[in-house]
């Protein structure tokens, strides 16, 4: 008994810090959403007094993680949760966690606006980034090398892109990473000879190419239409992921989110709405 | 690498400065210089030589040149190397135990004439891994230490794996050292489950919980499957024999002469989770020789040969209770059947033979993020039915079943703290009945 009463003390004291976390809704994940979650918070918490979001980027994988280590009340990510991302939260809080869709993306792939390039196939855009092509002339481009800008592997944007485009091969060692979409797109925009890519929304100052499915196909670029028909090839969902159904405070979010009046705020930041 | 270059230029234009002054304060010189006559001819204009300065800085800013195409390679190349360590992934965890036990094997001598108690609680080092981790291009490498092992320094997972990405079943091919894919239990991390030990059916047929051999897993939608050969019957030959102080148990018999399948087919629909399992092998055993006591004679290391029968199913269910947190129900049951058989002159012995089943209930509550229930209700029993008339074992096994009732409370301090206590009271069949609860307190720090 004086064993099990040391062991339920030692418990409570550990339990003190947890309370005093309680508060404000913290978002954290895809730097391709954290622009589109700091406007939906600014304009919640200008609707909602009292109401308290914080939002971070960090990456898809890095807002996973934080939900599955509890550090997050919402992962904002740009890729699905992978089998074992799932399967560790399912372990550490017996649910399989909630998969909410809040956008739709059209993933842009951009050149600088002096490049004659318009269009490319999704097998050309492997070999560029795979370093098979490291020439623009192989592409029917100018004789000039292939500078190629990528994300960090934490990023969502970064997985998709290679799951889809390069079939989960490698990138080229000569790829540079980029700590955000807005950096590639700064970076692609000083850069005659570079190719990047990242979320439609941050398409300024550069050239977003068409592409075609393969070579036969004829070349789609990313719209409202053309993302949410599908026929784009790299259109692409992006999430909210909760731990457990949403409730409270977080329910009352998310419900706003979805609403008209939030994915108008999704049409406005640049990406195209859910439904 | 950008801002190197960066860097660099602006050390350019600062080093190209002067000669860019000199060439806007050119003309003003001229201004001052008295100007030619109209009418000659102005001669043809030669391009001007640059100047010993202005060479000078071509000099600089070509050599400055070659030092940032320099950098931009080994940028490319510093850059493969950070992509390539962060395929690399170190992990641990360590825990740290506290236990009490009413009747343990250390806790009640019973060679004594009068059973005295001799150690019935105790502070103990329960798991210390250290997981090392490659997932490169088609490969995967896995080394685990176990540093907290009764044979010193030991391997857990070690294993090399091929991995497919050109279909869409994600087939890995390990050679190696890894668990039994069988079941969920047996399975589950030492750092995820929430009783403290395995239960007693696993532990009775999965003692040790791994083997060596050659794996195929695959997953497609929501099927997955892993199947396996493995050696089956001694982990460690060497190590067996040594243990049973006996230089050649099993004469000139090859004791893996027979490989052991065993597999699952599994389903994964995110809140339901199941699978059947199979095992078939044939081997021999050696039943460790037993020391002399007070009541009974020493006994020498005996072997015997069977062949081996397990099936498995199992099944989990995760509830998400709202304003409460996630609710796992999950269930388990075995059936396992050893047939003694003749090998290499050893006569098969229809009292070896036996049949086994087990279950395994479990239910885990959490509340919030940070606490948890558990309570697990387990049972194992070795079948009378299943062993010849006439057997001594035949009489054991009417009174062997065990029953136990496990419960506690998880705390999850941090991401990488987890704290748990727990009771355990099994029940034995009438005859074998003894008081043998077990509590537990445990500190796990992962990483």
């Amino acid at each position: 008994m004086k064993t099990l009463s040391g062991i339920l003390l030692v418990a409570s004291a550990l339990a003190i810090p947890t309370a005093a976390s309680a508060g404000s809704i913290t978002i954290k994940g895809s730097d391709t959403m954290v622009l589109l979650g700091q406007r939906w918070a600014e304009q919640y918490m200008a609707k909602v007094p009292g109401s308290s979001l914080q939002v971070t980027g960090g990456g898809s994988g890095t807002g996973i993680s934080a939900l599955i280590n509890g550090t997050t009340d919402i992962c904002q990510a740009s890729r699905s949760m992978s089998a074992a991302e799932k399967t560790n939260l399912r372990d550490r809080y017996n649910t399989p966690g909630v998969e909410i869709p809040v956008a739709r993306d059209g993933l842009s792939v951009y050149v600088n606006a002096a490049n004659p390039i318009k269009e490319l196939n999704m097998d050309q855009l492997r070999l560029i980034f795979t370093g098979k092509i490291i020439n623009w002339k192989e592409v029917g481009g100018s004789d000039s090398k292939i500078i190629l800008y990528s994300r960090e592997n934490s990023s969502g944007t970064y997985v998709f892109f290679k799951e889809h485009v390069l079939k989960n091969a490698d990138y080229s060692q000569r790829a540079q990473s980029m700590p955000g979409t807005a950096a590639v797109v700064n970076a692609v925009s000083k850069e005659k000879n570079s190719i990047g890519y990242g979320g439609a929304a941050y398409a300024k100052g550069i050239q977003v190419l068409g592409i075609k499915k393969d070579a036969e196909s004829p070349a789609v670029e990313p719209s409202l239409a053309t993302v949410q028909n599908g026929s784009y090839p790299l259109s692409r969902p992006l999430f909210f992921y909760l731990r457990n159904k949403a409730t409270g405070d977080i329910k009352s979010f998310i419900d706003w989110v979805l609403s008209a009046e939030g994915q108008e705020i999704v049409t406005k930041v640049g990406y195209f709405p859910v439904k | 690498m950008t801002r190197n270059k960066a860097h660099i230029l602006s050390i350019s234009v600062f080093l190209a400065a002067p000669a860019a002054l000199a060439q806007t304060e050119a003309p003003v010189a001229a201004d001052v210089a008295p100007a030619q006559p109209a009418e000659v001819p102005a001669p043809q204009a030669e391009p001007a030589k640059p100047s010993a300065q202005e060479t000078a800085q071509q000099e600089k800013i070509e050599a400055l040149e070659l030092k940032v195409a320099g950098l931009e390679e080994t940028g490319a190349a510093s850059q493969a190397s950070i992509a390539s360590s962060s395929k690399l992934k170190f992990s641990g965890f360590v825990q740290g135990r506290y236990e009490w036990h009413q009747e343990a094997i250390n806790g009640i001598d019973y060679s004594k004439a009068t059973p005295a108690v001799t150690n019935s609680d105790r502070f103990l080092v329960r798991h210390a891994y250290l997981t090392t981790q490659y997932k490169g291009t088609n490969a995967e490498y896995v080394m685990q230490l176990d540093a907290n092992n009764k044979d010193g320094l030991v391997f857990k997972d070690v294993y090399a794996a091929f991995v497919e990405t050109w279909t869409p079943l994600n087939m890995k091919l390990s050679v190696g050292q890894f668990k039994y894919p069988f079941g969920y239990e047996l399975l589950q991390s030492d750092a995820e489950r929430e009783m403290p030990e395995r239960a007693n059916i696993e532990k009775f047929f999965f003692d040790g919980d791994r083997d060596r051999g050659v794996r195929l897993q695959g997953s497609y939608d929501f099927f997955n499957f892993s199947v396996a050969l493995v050696n089956g019957t001694v982990f460690d030959g060497s190590k067996n024999l040594a243990a049973n102080k006996d230089p050649a148990p099993y004469g000139s018999a090859d004791p893996n002469e027979f490989k052991d399948w065993v597999g699952r087919l599994g389903v994964d629909f995110g809140d339901i989770v199941g699978g059947v399992s199979g095992y078939y092998g044939k081997g021999l055993y050696i039943k460790a020789p037993v020391a002399a006591t007070a009541t009974t004679a020493a006994k020498d290391a005996t072997p015997d040969s069977r062949n081996k029968y397990r099936l498995g199913a199992d099944l989990q269910a995760y509830i998400d209770i709202p304003g409460v947190g996630g609710l796992a129900l999950k269930g388990e049951v075995i059936y396992g059947k050893d047939t003694a058989r003749q090998f290499h002159g050893i006569a098969a012995d229809p009292c070896k033979s036996s049949a086994t089943f087990g279950y395994i209930l479990s239910a885990v509550q959490n509340i919030s993020k940070d606490f948890g229930l558990v309570l697990r209700f387990d049972s194992k029993d070795t079948l009378a039915s299943s062993i010849a008339d006439g057997c001594k074992e035949k009489t054991d096994a009417d009174t062997d079943k065990v029953l136990t009732l496990g419960g506690g409370f998880l705390y999850y301090a941090s991401s990488n703290v987890k704290a748990t206590f727990t009771y355990e009271h099994p029940t034995e069949q009438s005859g074998k009945k003894v008081d043998n609860d077990f509590a537990m307190a445990q500190l796990q720090a992962r990483f």
